[in-house]
C-alpha cells in the first residue's frame, strides 16, 4: 500500500499544482515563466540574474497596467533536454504567458525551436552564442542581452589596437566558448594581431589546466585570451597564477572570467588583470543608479553583470507589457514586434534591438578590480569601446 | 623537452589525485566485495569540511588534518550501520549495495548543495607551498609537487602497512578469504566499517589536497568518480598496488592526451579501460580466475 | 490518472492468471478500462498531462530495454544510455548530415545499434556482476566522450531540428502534441509487446535460466554467451529506439543524453517497478517521471530527494511495485 500513496503522492502533486493554477486565473495575473540553471555550476549567476529581473518587476510595483505580475520559476539544470521539459511545463501545466531567462546558448537552442512551433513569446536573458538570433532566430524569440559578437568582436581589435600582437585563445568547447573567442579571433587578426594558438577544454569535464596552461605558457604568444565562468572560470585563473603565469602571459578575459560573484573564492587573484565587461556598477547614469539603489534596498548589496542582465530581460518585458496594455496580444508575435520596436536607457547604455530580435551593446568598459575601504571589490573603469554588430544569419522574415 | 617534462610532471599530479581517490576504492572493493559508487561523496565531503576547517582556522594544515576526519566518520558509520545489516539481512547482492551506494553519491551533492549553497568555494594555497620550484631546469608550482608527494607517501604508507603490519595481514588474509578471518576471531564487521572508513578518508584528503587547486562545488565528486572506476579496473579490482600502477597509467595518458592529442582527451582513457578489458578481463595487475 | 489504473491492470493480469473464474470478468473490465483511457487520453486530459504520459512511455521503452538485461538476464548495465543517444544521434545525423528521411535513418539507425551491440555486448558479456556494470560504464563513457568531441554532431551542443514523422499522408501534423501522443504510443506498443514475446519465448526462458544459475544453463548445454549477447543486443535496439522518441520529443539531442545518470535513472526505474515483470519498466518509469515532476514543482533540491529515492527503492523496495502488489496479492488470497 505504500506504493499507492506514494503514486498518489506524485499525483496529488500534479492535480494540487493545476488546481491552484485555475485558482489563480480567477484574479488573471499575467504569468512570466523564469528559466535558469539554479542549481549546477551556473547556479550563482542564476541568482544574480533571477534578483536583476525581480528588481525590474518590483520598479513597477510588481503590476503592469493593473494587472498583477506573477514570476514561476523553473530549473532547466543546464541541460536541453530538462529545458524542453520544464519549458513545456510552464507552458502547458502553469499557463504563463510568456518564458523569460534560459542561460545556456545549448538550452536556448533547444527552447526556442519549442517556442517556435507552439508561438510562444521566448525573451531570452543571456544565451550569447550567434546562432541563436541567426541561424535559429524565430519571430516568437528574442535576446535582451547580446550576441557573442556584439561583446567580443570589437574587443578584439581594441586589445590588437593596445599593443597586443599576439595571443592564445582558451576556452570550453562548446557554442558559447566558440561564439565568444571566434569573435575575439575575427576583431584580433582584423586589427593585426595574430592567434597563434587555439586551446579548447571539454565544457564542464576539465578540472585541471595544467596541460593547457603548460602548452600556452609555450607557445610565445603575449596573452591568454579566455572565456570561461562560474566554477571553471575559478580554476582556470588559480591555476593560470598557480604557475606563475600572471606577469609572463597574463590572462585577459571578460567579466566572467574575473566575475565578482568569484570573489570568494578568487579573492585578491581578481586584482590587478584588467577585463572587458558589459556593466560598471559605478557609471552614474539615471537607469543605472536606480537599479543600484533597489537592489541594495532588496538584496543588501551591489548589482553585478548577471544582476544587469536580468534586470534588463525584466525590464524589456515590462516595457513591451506596458506598451500593450497589460495584455497579451491573440498574435503573440506582436509582443515581439512591439518589444523589437523599444529604445530604452538601461544600466548598461541604451538598448535597441535588431531586425531579428537581438539587443545590440551600445559600449563595452575595460575595467581592473580593486578593494574598496571595507575590502570589497570594486571595478575601475580603465576604457570604453563600442559594440558590434551582430553576424548576419537570420533567413526568416518577421 | 622541458615542455615535456613539464607535462609529465603534470600527468604525475594527476596521477596521484586519482590514486587518492582509487586506492580507497579498491580496498574497499577487494575486501568487502561492494563497488562503492558514492566514493566521490567523500571526496565532496572531505573538500567542504577542509574549507569550512580553513576559513575557521585560517590554516591549511589544520583542514588537511582535519578535513579527512568527518569522511571517515560517515564511511565507518555508512559501512557498519547501514551496507553491512543490509548485506547480513540477505536482501541485498552487492550489485544493490552499488546501486544504493549510487543514489548516495547523488544524494549527497544534493545536501552539499542544499546546505552550503551552490557557489564555489577554495583553500588558498598555503603561503610556504604558493611559491614555484626550479627543478631540472624547468620552474613547476610548489603546490603540485606537494601534491605528487602525498600521493607518493601515501602509497609507500599503505605498502608499509599492507606488507609489514599486523593488520596488514589481517586484510591481506581478509581479501583472500574472508570466512578464515572471522574464524581467527577478528570481528570482521569492525574491520570492514575501519576499512571502509580509511578509504573514505583518503577520499576525502584527497579534497582537501585538490581543493586549493580546483574549485569546491556540490557535485565534484560526481565528475571525478568515474576516472576513479577505471584506474580501479585497470588496475584490477582489489588490487593495491595495481591500482597506484593503474593510476600513473591512467593520469598520464590523460594529461598527455590534454596536451598532444586534445581531439581524444574525453575517452582516451576508457578506450585504454576498454582495451584492458578485453585483453584481461581480471585487470593490467589482476589475479586470474577471481569471480566478482 | 493512467497510472493508477494500470497498476490495478497489472494485479489484475495476476488475477486473470489463477484459476479463480469469477475473478476474470472483473479482470477483464480493470483490464479494458486502463486500455481505454490510454487510448482517451489526450481528449479526457489536459496537454499537460499528455506531454507527461509521452515523457512516461518513451522513459518506459528505455526502462522496458533495461530490464531485459537487468531484470530478465539479471545483467545490471549502467550503460544503457549510450543506445538511447545513439538512437537519437542516428536519426539527427540522418537528417541534418545525410538528408535521409525517416524510413530510411530509422531502420538504418537501429540496424547500426544492433551491429554495434554485437561487438560490444561480446566483449561486455565476457564479465558479470560489477565487472559488468563497470564496463558498460566505460563504453557508454566512451561515446558521451566522443559525442562531446565529435564537430559532425556539433559537440557538446547538440544537434537541433530532429525530425518527427511525417504524417501529412494522414492528414496529421506530428508536430501536434495529440497526434505525437498516439505516434509514441503505437510504438511503444509495439516495442513493448516486441520484448514481452521475447521474455515469453523459449529464449527469454534461457535469459532467466542464466539469470537464476548461470552454470546450470552451461551445463544444460546453452551456449550462454551468445544468448547473453543476443539479450543485449535487443535491449540496445529498444533503448535505441527510446532515444529516437526522446530526441523527436524534444527536437533535440546532444551528448547529455548518454550521461551515466540516465542510465542509472533507468536502472532505477527497472528497479521501483520490480525488475522481473514486463509491465514493471513501465509501472518505474510512470512513477518515475511523475515524482521527478512532482519535486520540480515542489523542490529545486530535486538531486537530493532523487538520490535519497534511489537509496530508499533499493534497501527496502527491491521486488518492486509489482513485486509488492503481488505479494500483497498473494497474502489476500
Amino acid at each position: 500500500m505504500a506504493y499507492m500513496s506514494r503514486l498518489s503522492a506524485a499525483l496529488a502533486v500534479v492535480v494540487v499544482a493545476s488546481a491552484s493554477s485555475i485558482c489563480a486565473e480567477e484574479i488573471a495575473p499575467l504569468k512570466i515563466g523564469l528559466m535558469l540553471p539554479y542549481k549546477g555550476v551556473y547556479a550563482v549567476p542564476s541568482e544574480g540574474i533571477d534578483r536583476g529581473f525581480q528588481v525590474a518587476i518590483a520598479e513597477y510595483g510588481g503590476k503592469v497596467a493593473g494587472r498583477r505580475i506573477e514570476i514561476i520559476r523553473a530549473d532547466d539544470e543546464l541541460t536541453p533536454n530538462v529545458g524542453v521539459q520544464q519549458f513545456n511545463r510552464l507552458v502547458q501545466l502553469e499557463k504563463v504567458d510568456l518564458v523569460a531567462g534560459v542561460v545556456s546558448s545549448s538550452v536556448g537552442i533547444a527552447v526556442s525551436g519549442l517556442a517556435d512551433k507552439a508561438q510562444m513569446p521566448l525573451v531570452l536573458a543571456n544565451t550569447f552564442a550567434d546562432e541563436i538570433t541567426a541561424k535559429f532566430c524565430s519571430p516568437y524569440v528574442a535576446r535582451t542581452s547580446f550576441s557573442a559578437n556584439g561583446f567580443l568582436y570589437n574587443s578584439g581589435k581594441y586589445w590588437a589596437s593596445h599593443g597586443i600582437r599576439t595571443a592564445v585563445i582558451m576556452g570550453p568547447d562548446y557554442s558559447a566558448g566558440h561564439s565568444f573567442l571566434g569573435a575575439f579571433k575575427r576583431g584580433f587578426e582584423d586589427g593585426g594581431g595574430k592567434v597563434v594558438q587555439e586551446i579548447w577544454t571539454p565544457f564542464q569535464k576539465t578540472k585541471d589546466w595544467a596541460a593547457a596552461l603548460t602548452q600556452a605558457s609555450n607557445s610565445g604568444a603575449q596573452i591568454i585570451y579566455s572565456f570561461y565562468a562560474g566554477a571553471e572560470a575559478v580554476q582556470v585563473v588559480k591555476q593560470h597564477a598557480d604557475f606563475g603565469l600572471r606577469d609572463k602571459l597574463p590572462l585577459v578575459g571578460d567579466h566572467w572570467v574575473y566575475d565578482k560573484l568569484n570573489w570568494g573564492a578568487l579573492g585578491e587573484l581578481m586584482v590587478g588583470p584588467k577585463f572587458v565587461t558589459t556593466y560598471l556598477p559605478t557609471v552614474k547614469t539615471e537607469a543605472n543608479e536606480k537599479l543600484v539603489a533597489r537592489y541594495r534596498q532588496m538584496f543588501k548589496q551591489d548589482p553585478e553583470v548577471n544582476a544587469e542582465l536580468g534586470y534588463d530581460n525584466g525590464k524589456a518585458i515590462m516595457l513591451t507589457l506596458e506598451k500593450l496594455g497589460g495584455r497579451m496580444p491573440a498574435d503573440k508575435s506582436q509582443f515581439m514586434t512591439t518589444m523589437r520596436g523599444l529604445v530604452f536607457d538601461a544600466p548598461r547604455g541604451k538598448i535597441r534591438f535588431n531586425a531579428s530580435n537581438s539587443a545590440l551593446l551600445e559600449k563595452v568598459y575595460v575595467v581592473q578590480f580593486a578593494k574598496d575601504a571595507a575590502g570589497e571589490p570594486v571595478p575601475q573603469y580603465v576604457d570604453e569601446f563600442a559594440g558590434a554588430d551582430d553576424l548576419p544569419g537570420c533567413t526568416k522574415s518577421f | 623537452m622541458q615542455l615535456f617534462l613539464t607535462q609529465i610532471l603534470n600527468g604525475l599530479q594527476l596521477s596521484m589525485l586519482v590514486f587518492l581517490l582509487a586506492v580507497g576504492l579498491t580496498l574497499i572493493f577487494g575486501l568487502m566485495n561492494i563497488l562503492n559508487l558514492a566514493h566521490g561523496a567523500f571526496f565532496t565531503l572531505g573538500a567542504y569540511c577542509g574549507v569550512a576547517i580553513a576559513a575557521a582556522t585560517g590554516s591549511y594544515w589544520s583542514a588537511l588534518v582535519m578535513g579527512p576526519v568527518l569522511p571517515f566518520v560517515v564511511g565507518f558509520a555508512l559501512q557498519l550501520l547501514v551496507l553491512q545489516p543490509l548485506a547480513e539481512r540477505g536482501r541485498s547482492t552487492h550489485l544493490d549495495l552499488a546501486l544504493l551506494t549510487f543514489g548516495l553519491l547523488f544524494a549527497t551533492a544534493g545536501a552539499v548543495e542544499w546546505l552550503y549553497g551552490s557557489a564555489f568555494h577554495a583553500i588558498p594555497t598555503p603561503a610556504l607551498l604558493s611559491g614555484h620550484v626550479s627543478l631540472l631546469g624547468l620552474s613547476y608550482p610548489a603546490y603540485r609537487l606537494f601534491i605528487i608527494g602525498i600521493g607518493l607517501a601515501v602509497a609507500v604508507g599503505l605498502n608499509f602497512i599492507f606488507d609489514r603490519t599486523l593488520i596488514g595481514a589481517t586484510l591481506r588474509a581478509g581479501v583472500d578469504d574472508r570466512a578464515m578471518v572471522t574464524a581467527l576471531g577478528v570481528n570482521i564487521n569492525v574491520l570492514f566499517a575501519v576499512v571502509f572508513g580509511l578509504g573514505a578518508a583518503l577520499a576525502g584528503l584527497a579534497g582537501v589536497v585538490a581543493a586549493p587547486l580546483m574549485s569546491v562545488y556540490s557535485q565534484m565528486g560526481i565528475a571525478i568518480v568515474v576516472e576513479t572506476f577505471v584506474v580501479v579496473v585497470v588496475g584490477g579490482l582489489g588490487n593495491l598496488k595495481g591500482s597506484f600502477y593503474a593510476s600513473l597509467i591512467v593520469g598520464m595518458t590523460d594529461a598527455m592526451s590534454q596536451a598532444y592529442l586534445p581531439e581524444v582527451e574525453m575517452f582516451a582513457v576508457y578506450a585504454l579501460l576498454i582495451g584492458v578489458m578485453i585483453v584481461r578481463p581480471q585487470g593490467l595487475f589482476g589475479r586470474v580466475g577471481r569471480v566478482a | 490518472m493512467s497510472t493508477e489504473a494500470t497498476i490495478v491492470g497489472a494485479v489484475s493480469e495476476r488475477a486473470a492468471a489463477d484459476p479463480v473464474k469469477q475473478s476474470q470478468r472483473v479482470a477483464r473490465a480493470v483490464i479494458v478500462a486502463p486500455v481505454l483511457m490510454v487510448l482517451a487520453l489526450p481528449w479526457i486530459s489536459t496537454p499537460y498531462l499528455t506531454i507527461l504520459a509521452i515523457e512516461i512511455m518513451i522513459a518506459g521503452v528505455f526502462a522496458s530495454g533495461i530490464n531485459l538485461l537487468v531484470g530478465t538476464t539479471g545483467l545490471v548495465s549502467l550503460g544503457q544510455a549510450m543506445f538511447l543517444g545513439l538512437g537519437g544521434y542516428g536519426i539527427g545525423i540522418g537528417a541534418s548530415v545525410l538528408g535521409l528521411p525517416l524510413w530510411i535513418s530509422v531502420p538504418a539507425t537501429l540496424a547500426l545499434i544492433g551491429v554495434l551491440a554485437v561487438g560490444i555486448g561480446a566483449v561486455c558479456t565476457r564479465t558479470r556482476g560489477v565487472e559488468f556494470l563497470l564496463i558498460t560504464l566505460a563504453f557508454s563513457q566512451l561515446f558521451y566522450g566522443a559525442a562531446i568531441k565529435l564537430r559532425l554532431t556539433n559537440g557538446s551542443d547538440g544537434m537541433s531540428g530532429i525530425p518527427r514523422p511525417d504524417l501529412s499522408f494522414l492528414g496529421l501534423n506530428s508536430d501536434n502534441p495529440m497526434v505525437f501522443y498516439y505516434y509514441v504510443l503505437a510504438v511503444t506498443v509495439l516495442a513493448v509487446a516486441v520484448v514481452w514475446r521475447v521474455v515469453e519465448s523459449p529464449f527469454g526462458s534461457v535469459l532467466a535460466a542464466i539469470r537464476e544459475n548461470e552454470r546450470r544453463a552451461v551445463a544444460m548445454g546453452y551456449s550462454v554467451d551468445r544468448y547473453k549477447i543476443g539479450a543485449f543486443v535487443l535491449a540496445s535496439i529498444a533503448c535505441g529506439v527510446a532515444g529516437i522518441l526522446q530526441a523527436q520529443y524534444t527536437y533535440f539531442i546532444n551528448p547529455d543524453s548518454m550521461s551515466w545518470q540516465l542510465s542509472g535513472e533507468g536502472v532505477l526505474m527497472v528497479i521501483i517497478g520490480g525488475a522481473t515483470a514486463v509491465t514493471g519498466p513501465l509501472i518505474g518509469a510512470a512513477v518515475f517521471v511523475l515524482v521527478k515532476q512532482g519535486l520540480s514543482v515542489l523542490t529545486t533540491e530535486y538531486m537530493m530527494f532523487f538520490g535519497i529515492f534511489f537509496m530508499l527503492v533499493v534497501a527496502f523496495f527491491r521486488g518492486g511495485i509489482v513485486g509488492a502488489v503481488q505479494s500483497l496479492f498473494e497474502k489476500k488470497s
